[in-house]
C-alpha cells in the first residue's frame, strides 16, 4: 500500500513549520505497513480530541472519530470493548489529554485497556492561540497568563509509569525514522500504549533549537524494568533548560489487560424471548 | 548528491533515501522534487532548504 | 376486603425495601394486584424507612394515606405513621422495640428478639419474623408464606423459615385476605421493567455511574448481563459513561445509559455530540428532587425542560415519559428502536416514583417492542456516513468494513464526514437533522404517544408518575384523564384531539413551575388550571382527591 494513498481531499491547514507534519507522514507510513503486513485498515479506528492535532483524522482517509476535547480515550474504551479485534489509536493534545481529559487518560492507563495513544505534546494550546498547558515550562508567557505561569509543568511519561501503561515512549517530530519505529510498537503492543511525542508548534513556542540541542535516543534499557523507566522519565522534568530529553523506548511488558478481563458477553448467542419469560416468572 | 537541510526543523533532505512517505523514490535529487513537495517532518516548502554543507 | 394497604416501618439496615417486597409477593400469590411506595432518606443505616403496601382486585398505579395494617419494626414507624390509622387499622409489632400505648385501635405485639435469640438469627431476620405474624392477622396460611420465602430468599432459608413460623404462631388471627379468582403476575419496579423493555428491542451495551434513582438499573443490567448477553460497565465519571455510549454506538453496539439530574448536566456536551455526529444513544434520566443534590432519594418532574433542551445546537431528540412498569418496558423498547432508526438521542425520562415502586405487571397489557433494524448501507459506490436521503436519515455502518471508510465528527461536516466550515453545507446538514426530525415524529404517528382514560367534560392532564392517581381519581369523580406519554417531538395534534370536548383542563405535576404546562402553551395548547406537588413525595390518592375537591368547586 502507498502511505501516499491515505491523503484525503481536504485542504491541510496546520502552519508550516508544524510538528504535526512529522506525525501525519508517520502515520502514513506505519498504517500502510501495518496493512502490508496482515493489519488491515478496514480494522484500524482512529479518534482524535480537538485542537490542531486532532485534525489529523481529516487528513487520514482511514475510520475515524472526531471527538470533543479531552474525551478521546472513553471513545476508544468503548469502540475496543464492542470489538476488540480493531485496532484504536487516539492522537490528543497536551491540553486535551493532562487538562481536560486527565481522569481519562489516568483510567486508560489503570485499565491497561489496549489502545495506544499518541499525544501531540507541543506544550501550547495552539488552536486557541496561545495560552499554557500542563506540561509549559514555569514561568511561560501565554494569552492567559501574561505575567508567566506560577505552576510546575506536569510530568506525562512518568504519570503514565506510576498509572499502568504498559508501553511508554517518547519521539520528536524532527526524528521521523525514532517516530515510525515508535508508532509501529505501541500500536502493535497488547495493553495502553503511551508515546509523549514533542510535537513542536512553531507559531506559539517555537522549541526546534532547543530540541535539536538535547534530546538523544536512549539505547539498551532494560524496557522491562519499571525502575529503570522511572528513572529515566525523570530524568527530564518538562522545565530544566539544562538536561538533555531522552527519546525511544522506555517501557514495554505484558501486563493484565481490561479488555481482555472484561465480560463482554455476545447477545447473539442468547434466546432473548426465552430469558426475559424465564425472569418475568422469577418475578412472580 | 547533495542533502538538503531544512531551515526551520533541521530535516536534513537525503537523495538517496528519497521521501516515501510523499512518494518519493530513492536516487531522487532534490532540485528534481515536485514544486508542492514538502518538509516530512514539518511541512514548509522547498524554499526553506539550504544546501547542507560538507 | 378489595382494597389492602400494610405499611412496615423500621430503621435503614432493617431490609424494608425486601420486606415491602415480599408482602407484595403476598398479596400477589393470592391474585391482588399490587402497588408498592418506598419512602427512604439518603443514608445508610438508621433514620426511617417504609414501605407501603397496597393490593388491590384492580390495576393501581397510587397508594393511599390511610392504612390497614402498620407493622412496626420501632417506635419511629409508630410516631410518624399513626396519622394513617383507621378505627379499624390493626399494628403488630415488636414488644421489645414498640410501646402502643395511647393507641386505641387493636394490635398484637410479637417477641421478635427472643425469637431470634432462640434461633440465633441476625437482627436483619426481624423483619421475615415480623412478616410471619403478619400472615397470622391477615388469614394467609403459612404454606403461602413458605413458598414465597422459599423461592425469593437467596441464603439462610432454613432460619428464615423458623423464624417467620415462629413469628406466625405467636400472632392472632384479625381478619382473612380473601383469594381472588386471577391469576399472579410478574410484580417489577420500574427500573426493571425499564432494563426488560430495553434487553427485549435488542440491548447490547449499559453503561451507568450509580446515581439515585437509576442505581439500580445500573445493578440489574450487572446482575443481568451473562443472562443476557450484554457488556455493563460502571467507569470513571458520567462524562466518561456518555462518551463510552458513543463510542459503542460508531461500533455498532446498541447501548443505553442511565442517571439523575447532575449526572445528566455532565452528559450534556456529550449529548450535543450525539446530536450533530448522528449517533444514537438511549438515555434513562430518572428525575428526583432537585436542585442541585437536592433530595437523593425523593422524586419530583423538574426536569422536563432541561432534558427538552439540555446540549448545545438544534438537533432532533425523542422523549418519552412512562407511567407504569407497563409503560416503562414498552417504551424503553421503542426508544431504542428509534434512536437507532433515526440516529437521534432517545429520552426514558422516568422519576424516583417510577424508578422505585413496585408494580403488577401484565405483559399482554404492555406490548412487546420487537427489536428494529436501523437503516443499514447497502455497499453500492463509495460510503458516505453523513449521506442526504430523503428522510434525512443516512445509511448506517461499521467498521470493520471493506468497502468503507467510516468517518464521524463533532465538527460541522460534509457527507462524507469531514469537518469543513462552508455555509451552504452548514444549512444542508441543519436542514437534514430538521428533516429527520419530521420523519421520526412522523414515525411516532402510529404509536399512542397520548393517550386517554375515561370521559369527561373536565380532564386530569398528566404525565409519568402522575398516571396511576390521576385515573383512579378521575374514575371516582367523572373525570377524562389525558396522559402524555411522548414529550418530544410534541403530539401536539393528538394532544388537541384528546382535548376536544374537553371544557376544563387541569394539569396534574411534580413540580412548582408546571413543566408540561408550559410546553404546551409553547405548542398553543393552555390548560384552564395547575395542581402541583413539590415536597419530594408523589400524590397519594387522598392528595389529588383534597385538591380536586379545592379547585373542581
Amino acid at each position: 500500500m502507498n502511505p501516499n494513498d491515505l491523503g484525503t481531499y481536504t485542504r491541510n491547514t496546520w502552519c508550516p513549520g508544524c510538528g504535526n507534519f512529522s506525525i501525519l507522514n508517520t502515520m502514513k507510513t506505519v498504517l500502510a505497513s501495518l496493512n502490508d503486513e496482515g493489519y488491515p485498515l478496514d480494522k484500524v479506528v482512529l479518534v482524535s480530541g480537538i485542537g490542531c492535532h486532532a485534525k489529523i483524522v481529516d487528513y487520514l482517509n482511514v475510520n475515524s472519530f472526531y471527538s470533543i476535547h479531552g474525551r478521546t480515550i472513553p471513545v476508544a474504551t468503548a469502540i475496543k470493548l464492542a470489538n476488540p479485534d480493531l485496532t484504536v489509536i487516539c492522537h490528543s493534545g497536551d491540553g486535551d489529554s493532562l487538562a481536560e481529559g486527565l481522569d481519562h487518560l489516568i483510567f486508560a492507563a489503570k485499565r491497561n485497556i489496549d489502545i495506544t495513544l499518541i499525544l501531540h505534546d507541543n506544550r501550547v494550546y495552539g488552536l486557541t492561540t496561545g495560552q499554557y498547558t500542563p506540561t509549559s515550562p514555569l514561568g511561560f508567557k501565554g494569552k492567559s497568563t501574561p505575567l508567566g505561569t506560577e505552576e510546575l509543568p506536569m510530568n506525562p511519561a512518568e504519570l503514565m509509569l506510576v498509572s499502568g501503561a504498559s508501553f511508554i515512549g517518547r519521539g520528536y517530530t524532527h526524528g521521523i525514522d525514532l517516530l515510525k519505529k515508535l508508532f509501529k510498537e505501541a500500536i502493535m503492543h497488547k495493553g495502553f500504549s503511551f508515546v509523549d511525542v514533542l510535537q513542536v508548534c512553531v507559531t506559539y513556542f517555537n522549541m526546534y533549537d532547543t530540541y535539536n540541542k538535547r534530546v538523544y535516543e536512549v539505547k539498551d534499557n532494560d524496557t522491562s524494568s519499571f525502575d529503570e523507566a522511572m528513572k529515566i522519565v525523570r530524568s527530564w522534568d518538562y522545565n530544566s533548560v539544562e538536561s538533555p530529553i531522552p527519546l525511544g523506548k522506555f517501557y514495554d511488558r505484558d501486563l493484565p489487560r481490561f479488555d481482555q478481563v472484561f465480560p463482554g458477553y455476545q447477545p447473539h448467542k442468547v434466546d432473548r424471548d426465552a430469558e426475559i419469560k424465564k425472569m418475568l416468572e422469577s418475578f412472580i | 548528491m547533495d542533502k538538503y537541510v531544512c531551515t526551520v526543523c533541521g530535516y536534513v533532505y537525503d537523495p538517496d533515501q528519497g521521501d516515501p512517505s510523499q512518494n518519493i523514490a530513492p536516487g531522487t535529487a532534490f532540485e528534481n522534487l515536485p514544486d508542492d513537495w514538502l518538509c516530512p517532518e514539518c511541512g514548509v516548502g522547498k524554499d526553506m532548504f539550504k544546501k547542507q554543507e560538507a | 376486603m378489595d382494597d389492602f394497604s400494610t405499611l412496615i416501618g423500621g430503621i435503614a439496615g432493617d431490609g424494608i425495601n425486601e420486606a415491602g417486597v415480599t408482602i407484595g409477593r403476598l398479596f400477589n400469590q393470592l391474585g391482588y394486584r399490587i402497588y408498592m411506595y418506598y419512602d427512604y432518606p439518603s443514608l445508610i443505616r438508621g433514620g426511617h424507612n417504609s414501605s407501603l403496601v397496597r393490593a388491590s382486585s384492580r390495576k393501581i398505579g397510587v397508594h393511599r394515606d390511610e392504612v390497614d395494617v402498620l407493622i412496626a419494626l420501632n417506635q419511629d414507624t409508630i410516631e410518624i405513621h399513626k396519622s394513617r390509622l383507621k378505627e379499624s387499622s390493626f399494628i403488630i409489632y415488636d414488644l421489645d422495640k414498640v410501646k402502643v400505648d395511647g393507641i386505641s385501635q387493636k394490635g398484637c405485639g410479637l417477641p421478635v428478639s427472643k425469637i431470634l435469640k432462640e434461633e440465633e438469627a441476625p437482627p436483619i431476620m426481624r423483619n421475615t419474623c415480623i412478616i410471619g405474624g403478619f400472615c397470622k392477622v391477615t388469614g394467609i396460611e403459612w404454606p403461602i408464606l413458605e413458598s414465597v420465602l422459599t423461592k425469593h430468599i437467596p441464603k439462610k432459608l432454613e432460619q428464615n423459615l423458623n423464624v417467620a413460623r415462629k413469628g406466625y404462631d405467636a400472632a392472632v388471627e384479625y381478619a382473612k385476605i380473601e383469594r381472588l379468582r386471577q391469576p399472579s403476575l410478574p410484580i417489577l419496579t420500574g427500573n426493571q421493567a425499564i432494563g426488560l423493555g430495553l434487553i427485549k428491542a435488542g440491548l447490547q451495551a449499559y453503561v451507568a455511574y450509580p446515581m439515585t434513582p437509576a442505581s439500580s438499573l445500573l445493578d440489574f443490567m450487572a446482575r443481568s448481563a451473562q443472562e443476557f448477553g450484554l457488556k455493563v460497565v460502571h467507569p470513571e465519571s458520567e462524562i466518561a459513561v456518555v462518551l463510552m455510549a458513543l463510542g459503542f454506538a460508531y461500533a455498532g453496539t446498541k447501548t443505553a445509559v442511565g442517571t439523575s439530574g447532575g449526572g445528566f448536566c455532565l452528559m450534556t456536551e456529550g449529548l450535543s455530540l450525539a446530536g450533530n455526529a448522528e449517533l444514537p444513544i438511549v438515555i434513562m434520566m430518572g428525575q428526583r428532587t432537585g436542585p442541585s443534590t437536592g433530595l437523593p432519594t425523593y422524586t419530583a418532574q423538574c426536569d422536563l425542560h432541561f432534558v427538552l433542551n439540555a446540549g448545545q445546537g438544534e438537533f432532533p431528540r425523542l422523549i418519552v415519559a412512562p407511567g407504569d412498569a407497563e409503560d416503562a418496558y414498552f417504551w424503553s423498547g421503542v426508544a431504542l428502536n428509534m434512536a437507532w432508526k433515526y440516529q437521534v438521542p432517545a429520552f426514558i425520562l422516568s422519576d424516583k416514583t417510577v424508578s422505585e415502586a413496585l408494580y403488577s405487571f401484565d405483559s399482554a397489557s404492555a406490548g412487546e417492542p420487537d427489536e428494529e433494524s436501523p437503516v443499514v448501507w447497502d455497499g453500492q459506490g463509495t460510503y458516505n456516513r453523513y449521506k442526504y436521503t430523503e428522510s434525512g436519515v443516512s445509511p448506517l455502518a461499521f467498521p470493520p468494513d471493506k468497502r468503507a471508510i467510516i468517518k464521524v465528527d463533532s465538527y460541522t461536516h460534509d457527507e462524507y464526514g469531514i469537518t469543513t466550515e462552508d455555509g451552504k453545507i452548514t444549512t444542508s446538514m441543519a436542514d437534514k437533522r430538521m428533516l429527520k426530525e419530521k420523519s421520526l415524529a412522523s414515525e411516532m404517528e402510529k404509536y399512542e404517544t397520548v393517550k386517554t382514560f375515561g370521559q369527561g367534560k373536565t380532564a386530569l392532564v398528566c404525565w409519568g408518575s402522575n398516571k396511576g392517581v390521576c385515573i383512579e381519581a378521575a374514575e371516582l369523580h367523572g373525570l377524562k384523564v389525558v396522559q402524555v406519554v411522548m414529550l418530544s417531538p410534541f403530539p401536539r395534534e393528538k394532544l388537541k384531539k384528546a382535548l376536544s370536548g374537553v371544557d376544563r383542563a387541569i394539569v396534574v405535576e411534580c413540580n412548582a413551575t408546571a413543566q408540561l404546562g408550559r410546553l404546551a402553551r409553547c405548542n398553543g395548547i393552555r390548560f384552564d388550571q395547575e395542581i402541583l406537588k413539590y415536597n419530594g413525595r408523589p400524590f397519594s390518592l387522598d392528595d389529588l382527591e383534597a385538591e380536586l375537591g379545592r379547585v373542581l368547586k
